[in-house]
């Protein structure tokens, strides 16, 4: 189960990148527009 | 000469709203992403592939929108002189061009295992490439001209002309041979996406259009502060 959320038929790679890649954009954009917020 | 609002008035009711929208948004992403990465099923051509689209199209979409609406804004806000409008849209601007990017990144990252290449040149690619300019041409005539008319006046150029791009970017797929596949979700018609793969996409969606709030709600205090701080009580 683990083995597959991970690896997604060899697919894993790109699929878990273009979540991170979203996600931490997504953070540093927050962090940024946060620090002038405050 | 632009019309008058009180930043106090408007400082006291958006600078309530930034925390409940965060909570709102991590709850949307949290069941979004479980959704988009383990409980839909995967495609029977792309296999797993499949699952970058739950960030790609919401990403696009949005860009898209906000856009769009930093559009309107511009053109009635510059027609009637309201300069509250020309605030909201660059306090806009900033989450639309991150998701502009997520949207290029991703659909690249998609574009290896399913095309075999990182990137064409291709009609809706690249009409969503130069959005990405536009977008950075917006901010960047922001920064040159600060808050004055002449700002007002240039970023409302750039829109207009940006705007332009829109139609070409969604009908890019059926005007010319693109390598991009069709849309498969239609408002009008029936869409050719499984209901399975429709709730993730649409909850992905929600996630990042709150997410587009947040992220207004704060630029726009920030620049309602801004305008406090110069001693302003009317901008």
């Amino acid at each position: 189960m683990i083995n597959e959320i991970l690896l997604m038929n060899g697919y894993g790679l790109y699929v878990w990148s273009a979540f991170a890649f979203t996600l931490l954009s997504l953070a540093l954009l927050y962090i940024v527009i946060r620090v002038q917020y405050t | 000469m632009f019309k008058f609002f009180e930043p106090n008035k408007i400082f006291s009711i958006t600078s309530k709203a930034p925390k409940y929208v965060l909570l709102l948004f991590i709850i949307t992403l949290s069941i979004g992403l479980t959704e988009a990465l383990i409980l839909s099923p995967e495609d029977y051509k792309q296999s797993h592939a499949v699952r970058i689209m739950y960030v790609h199209v919401p990403a696009a979409w949005i860009s898209l929108g906000i856009f769009s609406i930093i559009t309107f804004l511009s053109i009635i806000g510059y027609i009637f002189k309201i300069k509250n409008f020309f605030l909201i849209s660059k306090s806009l601007a900033p989450s639309g061009l991150v998701f502009n990017i997520v949207a290029l990144v991703t659909g690249s990252i998609w574009g290896k295992p399913t095309w075999g290449t990182w990137w064409a040149w291709d009609a809706r690619i690249t009409s969503m490439l130069i959005l990405a300019l536009f977008y950075v041409m917006y901010l960047v005539a922001w920064r040159i001209y600060e808050n004055n008319d002449r700002a007002f006046k240039i970023t409302s150029i750039i829109t207009i002309l940006g705007i332009i791009n829109v139609p070409i970017i969604k009908y890019s797929v059926d005007w010319w041979n693109t390598l991009h596949q069709p849309a498969s979700i239609n408002i009008l018609s029936k869409s050719s996406i499984h209901a399975s793969m429709l709730f993730p996409l649409l909850i992905m969606t929600a996630a990042f259009a709150l997410f587009s709030l947040l992220i207004f709600l704060m630029k726009y205090n920030t620049e309602l502060i801004k305008i406090k701080n110069k001693g302003l009580d009317r901008l």
